[in-house]
């Protein structure tokens, strides 16, 4: 186990200017992610959650409270060394599969690993393709992929650098069930071999039912925690 | 008269779809000089953005051939046509193409990456400035509006020093305030950088900030 890919928040407040007053997104969340594991932070549409992940990549600052990756707090780092954390230690899962669409699945990869600065070129990145189950596309552009096979080439993008941390912010919000079940598993089977410390937000419980861990926030606040053994993949 | 920059010679192209064959371009044939500004008006489904990517080299024609600079793109492998495209175009997608755990600057930094430019932090700071963005550039897309993060993804595609941009809706989801201002940086910073723009559009006043302006309906094109 690598401790020191942790993930801890203390106390960590964060609220917003809209236009009918100040959102308090997170108020006063505590939550410690052990390095090496998975937790799955559901909710309601509004309840904080995107903005917990948000905090914990370095994307957002806290009004108060700390944010720390690896023990070391985001807010003691300086701009240049919370860009770099970014590059080279997260790994980022959207909805939205933001792959380049002038750019084949490999090259999507491969700019991503440029980006990290991690050696390994375009072997790694055709192999985390084939890791995939998407030997047959490393060459297609996203237009020529399916959804879930598009959002497939998003992980293999996430995980191509070898990240110290998986933040998915509703990785499945926009594929079927058959293909959301798959994406979900393959993340999980990733986790298991990379032992990276994985976060995803998601308002499926279908999909936070794959995970050991559960965190629920409402009103910015985390109202349940479910710990539990990790269900066995289906593959 | 200048050589074109592109030449689009008799290209048809079919796609297979659940009721059959559907043919979205036939025939078409255009040339673009360089610096010029080009728009291409089309409704839903005319092949306006199949005819962007085929002139990108995302997709192939069933038939005809695409000269750009001389080098028929058609005749290209994958690799090669990669290689050409990062060299040479700038492409400004649909929904701006930014990454969203990047700033404005670490995008445009990221562009310049691909084509395989040193990312200078002046250069990129001047284009955002150009771009009129350049108080975004330590921001990520989730906190900019829509019309300034298609602003980030121009300063991106002018990042290659391209010869070519190809814009496809850039402004289609911003409001139309917003997207006239938009469309105006685009073509003037085009200009300003000696790129030649060919840009799509559904909208009949998006269309008319190009001094050539094409149309495509029932699959050819027309010049208007």
């Amino acid at each position: 186990m690598n401790e020191s890919s942790q993930i801890t928040l203390d106390r960590v407040v964060k609220s917003y200017a809209a236009a009918t007053g100040t959102v308090v997104a997170l108020d006063g969340v505590s939550l410690t992610v052990e390095a090496g594991t998975s937790v799955a932070v559901t909710g309601h549409s509004g309840s904080g959650k995107s903005t917990l992940l948000a905090v914990i990549g370095a994307l957002e600052v806290p009004d108060s409270g700390r944010v720390r990756v690896g023990g070391h707090p985001l807010a003691d780092m300086s701009a240049s060394a919370r860009a770099r954390i970014r590059r080279t230690d997260f790994g980022f899962i959207f909805q939205s599969d933001n792959l380049i669409p002038y750019l084949t699945a490999v090259e999507n990869l491969a700019q991503q690993m440029a980006l990290s600065g991690r050696a390994g070129g375009l072997s790694r990145c055709t192999e985390m393709l084939q890791r995939l189950g998407l030997s047959e596309h490393v060459h297609k552009l996203p237009d020529q992929l399916s959804g879930g096979q598009r959002q497939r080439v998003a992980i293999a993008r996430a995980l191509v650098h070898h990240p110290r941390y998986v933040l998915a912010d509703e990785p499945t919000g926009s594929l079927d069930p058959a293909s959301s079940a798959d994406v979900i598993e393959f993340l999980l089977a990733e986790q298991k071999e990379t032992k990276a410390t994985i976060v995803v937000v998601t308002h499926d419980l279908s999909v936070a039912e794959r995970f050991a861990r559960r965190v629920s926030l409402s009103h910015g606040r985390i109202v349940a925690v479910t710990a539990g053994d990790q269900p066995a993949l289906n593959r | 008269m200048q050589n074109p920059l592109l030449k689009v010679i008799d290209v048809t192209r079919s796609f297979s779809t659940d009721s059959g064959v559907s043919e979205v371009l036939s025939n078409v044939s255009f040339e673009l000089e360089p610096g010029t500004v080009t728009s291409l008006l089309g409704s839903s489904g005319s092949g306006k953005s199949t005819l962007m990517s085929l002139v990108a080299g995302l997709l192939r024609p069933d038939s005809g051939s695409i000269i750009f600079r001389g080098i028929e793109i058609t005749a290209l492998d994958d690799t090669a046509c990669a290689r050409l495209r990062s060299r040479y175009f700038g492409v400004v997608p649909q929904r701006g193409g930014l990454l969203p755990y990047l700033t404005a600057g670490e995008n445009v930094a990221f562009a310049m990456n691909i084509a395989g430019l040193e990312a200078r932090k002046r250069e990129i700071t001047a284009l955002l400035d150009e771009l009129g963005v350049a108080h975004r550039s330590g921001h990520f897309p989730r906190e900019m509006s829509g019309g300034e993060a298609v602003r980030v993804a121009v300063a991106m595609a002018l990042a290659s020093q391209p010869d070519l941009i190809l814009a496809d809706e850039a402004t289609g989801e911003l409001d139309p305030a917003t997207a006239r201002e938009t469309m105006d940086v685009i073509v003037k910073r085009s200009i300003d950088h000696g790129a030649t723009l060919l840009y799509v559009t559904h909208d009949v006043q998006m269309a008319g900030y190009a001094k050539r302006r094409f149309t495509l309906m029932d699959n050819e094109l027309t010049a208007s």
